[in-house]
């Protein structure tokens, strides 16, 4: 009996030791759904793929709210395009209020911006501390690196430039947050801060990127140094001429980079025009073969690997069977004619008299525009229709990539600075060579009879022709001063008082009490 | 643990003293000497006992001077002392006591009489042979302090079950997780009842209606933490532990049982028909409209000759038909002398619902085997159970049965031409929705007798599950776009198994019981979907022959594990005094590093008071006061398994225009989730603290019996998620934030009556439970949260003080009878208004909260105009039992009730708003519209009504649904189930061999008294407190059926 029971017990003893150990284990239940951040960054591959998340991101973010980007960069300038009432509310932004709940809150909200930075400076401080040894699948681990840390640093400048020119004062991170639930809230850091460090990540992602691609697939759509120096470009204009509101004159010493960095680009950067018979290929941004060589930076949307989008901005724009099978002959947006009025009428001697015809020879009125003789005419820049169920020609995507900084784009900023610079020979000549090269009525040229005041307009007039619906032109108008020409709603006293930056969602304000509402704003949301 | 072994091991040998045995017999019998079977006999002071068999007779080994405690259910239990080897004679006096029953709380079995904890209990009788799809269902208003609300009648729907309120926060709204249910135990087995995926993508089936209800032999619901807390991390919400039955010594029984009936639809909604409809909505066009409108209006309501808009149909009426009901059920069981018993049972129920291709069928096994082996000291007893239920789910939508709402009830003016007749209804077609689950379940539980007080007791558990869902659809249903079809498959394996020591001693009048043990749970979970659309042949109801680009498929993998060590300790004096304690820790993987531990102890007491001396005189009366208390914690666990990991998003290179990219420039496109995917280390165990006191009081020998319950129940560190900053790149993240207070009272009274020279006898049970439910704390410094992803108007608040889920509304004062009602802002001039314009006559008139003359119509957010008022939880809730028996009949009227609860009528709400529609008039023309004749409302200027003018377009939102105005009552009364039971009388029955014959009659709902006028049914209020028109109605069932035993 006593011999029976303990032999027992040892055995249940036993069981319970072993059972009680494994046991252990079973606490530590890893994840198989998804990777997660203890295994990832041990790869090559893994940093790849971050990269792409980090596009992504900021692909999502200049898409989001009917297409943002061309919200803040073409529809506020009101003149270019017409947005229809459909109970929304989104037409209103079009008249300078920015008040409506729902416009404040979606286009005012920045989160996917800081989204697309967290992004960024997680791969900068990951890819620093990623070994040698996990990045053993990729061929030149050091040109790997400066890669993948350049194109970040790109994608967080890139960002940082766009909420500036948005807001004017943003918070500024720039650091990757190990423990996201501690992190502390910010508050707006002044717009001249910012635009140090877009200068600072630029200038170190120019030093680690390289001119042109080694792989083609990855031309214009993944940031290089011309990237780099067109967005550096841009930055340096913006900060010679938007740092003081009160005055017209720019800042000389950013003058004098920008052209500095615009020359090395135009020189180094290994862009050239897309023939004006191969037009829609620049906007679809790549052809079967070969990408568009204006293309400095832009957001892959190609339909072929499934990446086109059902609400693209040129899907507002199209109707009618001959565009997309099943549309109506209603879409929400048009271009009114005051745009044509403005950008493609000119003064011709016609023998008897002055008159006032349409340049209608410009390749770029005769491919962007349809039905132009109707009330609403329609924008077909980007009209690359994809038909994901070819049989019945339904579900149709546009297949045209998001143009960011394109060669014609940087071509023409050369006539702003040398009017900047007081050069107005130079701007003279880049306008006309724009003119020419696009086909536009041999009479309409500027020449030595126009002021440097007339040939800024000019100027304005042709980037409204070149740049139509590629989120540029209300910037170009603010930084030139032309706006009072196009943007009735902005007074210059409105623009004196930054009255162009947008407000900030008030949902933003719930947790953080650092954060200010825009200056012109207080107390109008 | 180590050590606590030895230590065990140690303590039973110095423990183990000798002493001469015996073998005692004896019979058993009642005071006319008909010997009572399966009574118990027990050694006072061991945990070792047998069972009487069918004549009454008992032997057990023992010793002299031990003594044995003998108790039977229905009797008085009595004591004696073995003085010599002579067989016994024992009588035990018919008592209405429970005292002697047992009840299970966790690795332990105590009397009711030394339990001192808040538990509340029923047997099988009480659910047998009842018309439900599940047990669940059946608790409603039997057991004090769990609220179950049947708000949808679909058969095999689940019902919220909530012991003692809920302490659920969610800022999102999720009809489907609303309240947080109490843990399940069946024969001592955890029961895995989460759910990965909601009833749209998974099929939506109640884990619990695999087990048949007449299959259970107790219920027992452990309400407060002294009881719950053996069961730690998961015991926060109540833990409700089901018993099924087992073989019972004596001859093989048979019992052969089966009803069938009829479901009967309830009175459908009000809606006007025909000429009468013309009628009332050209009477508000031509008053609202001008001339130029009144031209454009449609044909449909001005061309009443047209056939094909002088129609007259009931759109509701299409989609019921008349159900069905039929379950058979079959049971075996018997036992040898030797103790091995054996009981198998089948089941079969087939329910056809309501509404079309609605239906649940549900096929059970049981088998329970019991065997004594090395002379009785091992016992093993496995249990297998084997459940296959199928539901069909009418047009698959899981809350919503019939496609037509509140909003797009066509007209009836229509006339139904047969194709659209056939799309609407094609969608109930039976092989469209098939929802299969089998469940397998093996249990083996061994217990060795170490000696007379000490036991090894080894419980594993073996869970298998699997479910399936087809669903597809044809062409035509889908506007010509292809057919399509979607196949999910689930199984999860639930592994647990439970190892523990109990010891049982007296010394002198102290008496001890203590159990000391592990265990351990695994749970995996796997699934896979996959779907195809634009299909090119309806014949094809799997997924293939779809393109390629159309075809998505995805599968997932949870685990988890739960480690855990728990002892038990229960002492008493003399059986006067008690005092039980308990401690557990559980470990689970689902928390980080160095929070996956939690500890929960509880201690309780209690003291029955007419064992004292001094109260003889009162103990003919009062044969019991016994006064008890506890306090202890409990847990709860997050739902998610991986919180402690930043997990990633893959293929995230979703944008506007393309929610599905996967890639960038074609590379597979990798982030984090920055949604919430913050990896949340720092987390840890949600902790209730609970404290009880109560009473328990039997008068004249539990003739009448009495419990009160008082209790307090904080929930604090609560999951919630909070909003992190914008610039962290991140969401939201949960933290341990949140504090839900749940307070109450229960009281539970009953009573055995005799009617004097008659053989009419009565047993009458009232429970009522009150609990008052209260947000403690929130997180980000207690700011009120709007809930999100509600409906437009968004109609439910989480605010510090307020009830969970609290409703948020405008403040109803009226209707403007003028247009000079409306007041004027002496600022401006202005008349009250909205952003969209002046309010006008007619219109309701909303309390201008924060005083500026304009009704904030945000709708996304806290507004200032409007306010948390009124509380969708019930708080009153509970049931009247009463069973009168008259010779061989028997009747029984249960009853169930709901008082104190808010409801808010958005379907009321939705029939009268066109406001936010971009094309009101054409809209007010082609839908279903109540009907005005019977309303008080306004017309013209100067009425005094009670509602305001049909909203056509005005964008004032004056019909918002989110208005007190549309906050209804929802107390109700209900008569839930009348049975009526013959039982052919036994002497007849003996000529056929058969032991028993009952034939039954059961009218399930039979029917509702309520406070509202305007609520088709106030229990069909989903946990959000709203009615929305779209639920399941719930059906009246008839049926009749006979039970017989051989």
């Amino acid at each position: 009996m006593e011999h029976k029971l303990s032999s027992y017990t040892i055995v249940g003893l036993l069981v319970c030791i072993v059972s009680g150990s494994a046991c252990k284990k079973i606490l530590e239940q890893t994840p198989r759904n998804s990777t997660y951040d203890e295994v990832f960054w041990k790869s090559g591959r893994d940093f790849q793929s971050a990269m792409a998340g980090n596009y992504s991101l900021l692909r999502n973010a200049l898409t989001n709210k009917n297409n943002r980007y061309y919200l803040y960069g073409d529809a506020v300038a009101k003149n270019y395009f017409t947005i229809d009432y459909n109970g929304d509310g989104l037409e209103g932004i079009q008249n300078g209020d920015f008040t409506f709940k729902y416009n404040v809150q979606s286009l005012g909200d920045w989160t996917l911006f800081f989204k697309t930075i967290t992004m960024s400076n997680l791969i900068i401080s990951k890819i620093d501390k990623a070994t040698d040894d996990d990045l053993n699948d990729v061929d030149n681990i050091a040109e790997f690196r400066s890669k993948i840390k350049g194109q970040a640093l790109f994608i967080r400048a890139f960002t940082y430039f766009q909420m500036t020119r948005v807001w004017g004062d943003v918070p500024l991170v720039t650091e990757a947050y190990e423990d996201p639930i501690s992190a502390p809230q910010l508050p707006r850091t002044p717009a001249a801060e910012v635009l140090l460090q877009i200068e600072k990540d630029c200038k170190e992602a120019a030093s680690l990127l390289s001119w042109g691609y080694k792989v083609r697939s990855e031309r214009a759509v993944t940031a290089n140094k011309g990237s780099v120096y067109a967005l550096l470009t841009h930055l340096y204009l913006w900060r010679a001429t938007m740092t003081d509101l009160n005055s017209n004159i720019p800042k000389m010493d950013d003058v004098q980079n920008a052209d500095t960095t615009l020359t090395r680009l135009l020189t180094e950067g290994g862009y050239s025009y897309t023939d004006t018979a191969n037009y829609y290929m620049t906007f679809i941004g790549r052809s079967n073969t070969a990408t568009s060589p204006e293309g400095i930076f832009q957001l892959y949307m190609d339909d072929r690997t499934q990446e086109g989008s059902n609400a693209h901005i040129g899907l507002e724009f199209l109707r009618g069977a001959e565009y997309v099978s099943y549309f109506g002959n209603n879409a929400r947006f048009w271009v009114p004619n005051s745009y044509f009025n403005n950008n493609y009428q000119f003064w011709l001697w016609d023998g008897t008299q002055w008159t006032r015809p349409t340049d209608a020879t410009d390749v770029r009125y005769r491919r962007n525009f349809d039905y132009v003789n109707s009330s609403e005419p329609m924008c077909r820049k980007y009209s690359n229709v994809v038909y994901r169920n070819p049989g019945q020609n339904l579900d149709a995507y546009l297949s045209n990539d998001m143009i960011i900084f394109r060669y014609s784009d940087m071509k023409l900023l050369q006539a702003e600075i040398a009017l900047y610079k007081n050069d107005l020979n130079k701007a003279i000549q880049v306008i006309n060579e724009s003119r020419d090269r696009n086909g536009s009525h041999p009479a309409n040229r500027v020449d030595d009879t126009y002021t440097r005041d007339d040939l800024m307009y000019e100027y304005a007039v042709e980037r409204g022709r070149e740049l139509y619906l590629e989120g540029h032109i209300f910037f170009d108008l603010l930084r030139t001063r032309m706006y009072p020409w196009f943007v009735d709603w902005l007074s210059e006293a409105r623009f004196a008082r930054g009255g162009f930056y947008w407000p900030v969602s008030p949902s933003l304000f719930k947790e953080n009490r650092f954060l200010v509402q825009t200056a012109y704003w207080l107390g109008k949301i | 643990m180590k050590k606590f072994y030895l230590a065990g091991i140690l303590l039973c040998l110095i423990l183990y003293a000798q002493a001469q045995q015996v073998i005692i017999t004896g019979t058993v019998t009642d005071t006319k000497n008909v010997p009572i079977p399966f009574a118990t006999v027990k050694i006072k002071g061991t945990d070792k006992g047998v069972t009487t068999n069918d004549r009454g007779f008992f032997t057990i080994p023992t010793h002299i001077n031990t003594t044995l405690e003998i108790t039977s259910v229905g009797y008085a239990p009595q004591t004696i002392k073995v003085t010599s080897d002579k067989p016994l004679s024992l009588a035990l006096e018919e008592s209405n006591s429970n005292l002697s029953e047992t009840v299970v709380i966790g690795y332990q079995k105590v009397t009711r009489k030394n339990n001192t904890a808040a538990i509340s209990s029923i047997s099988a009788k009480e659910l047998s042979n009842l018309p439900a799809s599940s047990f669940d269902q059946l608790l409603q208003g039997r057991l004090s302090g769990v609220n179950v609300q049947n708000f949808s009648g679909a058969p095999g729907a689940t019902p919220a079950v909530s012991v003692r309120g809920s302490s659920l926060l969610n800022a999102n709204y999720d009809e489907n997780n609303v309240l947080n249910s109490p843990l399940y135990v069946v024969d001592g087995v955890p029961q895995p009842t989460e759910t990965y995926v909601g009833p749209g993508s998974g099929t939506g089936l109640n884990y619990l209606g695999g087990v048949n209800p007449n299959d259970i032999e107790s219920i027992d619901v452990l309400k407060d933490a002294s009881a719950a807390a053996i069961y730690g991390s998961r015991a926060a919400n109540g833990v409700i532990l089901i018993t099924t039955k087992k073989g019972r010594t004596g001859a093989p029984r048979v019992i052969v049982s089966g009803y069938g009936g009829i479901v009967q639809r309830p009175k459908l909604r009000d809606v006007t028909l025909g000429a009468e409809e013309r009628r009332a909505k050209l009477a508000i066009l031509q008053q609202q409209l001008d001339y130029n409108q009144l031209r454009n209006l449609p044909a449909l309501i001005t061309d009443s000759l047209n056939p094909a808009f002088n129609g007259n149909t009931d759109w509701q009426d299409m989609f019921y038909q008349s159900g069905s009901i039929k379950s058979a059920d079959l049971s075996l069981s018997g036992a040898s002398e030797n103790g091995t018993n054996y009981r198998f049972s089948t089941n079969y129920y087939d329910e056809e619902g309501i509404i079309k291709a609605t239906g649940f069928k549900r096929y059970t096994m049981r088998l329970n085997l019991g065997a004594h082996t090395l002379g009785g000291k091992l016992d093993i007893n496995p249990i297998i159970s084997y459940s296959r239920t199928d539901k069909a789910r009418g047009n698959g939508d899981g809350n919503s049965p019939i496609s037509l709402g509140a909003g797009n009830m066509p007209s009836s003016l229509f006339n139904l031409d047969p194709d659209k007749k056939a799309f609407l209804l094609g969608q109930y077609d039976d092989n469209l929705d098939k929802n299969i689950a089998n469940q397998f379940n093996f249990t083996l539980n061994l217990s060795y007798a170490i000696s007379n007080h000490l036991r090894i007791t080894s419980l594993t558990s073996y869970i298998y599950k699997n479910s399936r869902r087809d669903l597809n659809a044809t062409n035509e249903l889908q506007n010509g776009n292809g057919n399509s079809s979607y196949t999910f498959s689930d199984n999860e394996v639930n592994i647990m198994s439970s190892n523990y020591l109990s010891y049982v001693n007296s010394f002198g009048k102290h008496n001890l019981s203590l159990v000391g043990g592990q265990e351990f749970t695994y749970d995996q979970y796997q699934m896979t979907t996959a779907s195809g659309y634009g299909g090119a042949s309806d014949q094809i109801q799997v997924v293939q022959g779809f393109q390629q680009l159309k075809i998505g498929a995805y599968s997932d993998y949870q685990a988890y594990g739960l480690l855990s060590y728990y002892a038990r300790m229960a002492y008493d004096f003399n059986g006067k005094y008690l005092l039980s304690g308990s401690m557990r820790t559980d470990g689970s993987s689902r928390f980080g590093e160095n929070n996956k531990w939690g500890l929960f102890p509880s201690v309780s007491a209690a003291w029955i008071m007419t064992e004292e001396t001094w109260m003889k005189n009162v103990a003919n009366t009062f044969s019991m006061i016994k006064l008890r208390a506890s306090l202890g914690t409990s847990g709860a666990l997050p739902t998610e398994n991986y919180l402690q990991y930043n997990l990633y998003n893959v293929n995230a290179g979703g944008f506007n225009g393309n929610g599905g990219a996967g890639t960038y420039n074609s590379i597979t496109a990798i982030t984090p989730n920055f949604y919430n995917g913050a990896a949340q280390k720092g987390l840890s165990w949600e902790k209730s603290k609970q404290w009880n006191i109560g009473t328990d009081l039997e008068v004249l020998n539990g003739k009448y019996s009495a419990s009160i319950d008082l209790y307090n129940k904080e929930n604090s560190f609560g999951l919630f998620s909070v909003i992190l900053p914008v610039t962290s790149g991140y969401d939201v993240a949960k933290t341990n934030s949140i504090g839900v207070r749940n307070s109450g009272v229960e009281l539970t009274l009953a009573g055995n009556f005799t009617l004097p020279q008659s053989q009419v006898k009565l047993f009458s049970r009232l429970n009522v439970a009150y609990n008052k439910n209260r947000i403690m704390s929130l997180p980000n410094g207690g700011r009120d949260l709007v809930l999100s992803g509600d409906r437009f108007d968004k109609s439910h608040i989480l605010s510090v003080g307020s009830p969970i889920n609290a409703f948020y509304l405008y403040k109803t004062l009226g209707v403007y009878a003028t247009d000079k009602d409306v007041p004027i802002n002496p600022y401006t001039g202005e008349r009250f208004r909205n952003p969209n314009g002046e309010y006008r006559a007619g219109d309701f008139q909303f309390a201008d909260l924060d005083g500026d003359y304009l009704i904030d119509i945000f709708n996304d957010g806290l507004n200032p105009d409007k306010i948390p008022v009124g509380d969708p939880n019930p708080k009153i809730t509970g049931g009247f039992t009463n069973n009168f028996s008259w010779k061989n009949f028997s009747l029984g009227i249960f009853c169930t009730f709901t008082f104190d609860r808010d409801v808010l009528n958005l379907f009321k709400a939705d029939r009268f708003s066109n406001s936010t529609d971009g094309d009101p008039f054409n809209n007010f023309v082609r839908f279903s519209i109540p009907d005005l004749n019977k309303l008080n409302i306004w017309r013209q200027p100067g009425d005094r009504a009670e509602y305001a003018k049909y909203d056509l377009g005005t964008y004032r939102y004056y019909y918002t649904s989110a208005q007190t105005f549309f906050l209804d009552k929802g107390d109700y009364f209900r008569i839930k189930s009348v049975t009526l039971g013959y039982e052919v009388p036994r002497n007849f029955l003996n000529r056929f061999k058969i032991d028993r014959f009952k034939v039954f009659g059961v009218v399930d709902n039979l029917a509702m008294f309520q406070r509202s006028d305007d609520l088709p049914d106030a229990e069909a209020v989903n946990s959000y407190g709203e009615y929305n028109g779209a639920g399941y109605p719930i059906p009246k069932k008839f049926t009749v059926g006979l039970e017989v035993q051989f």
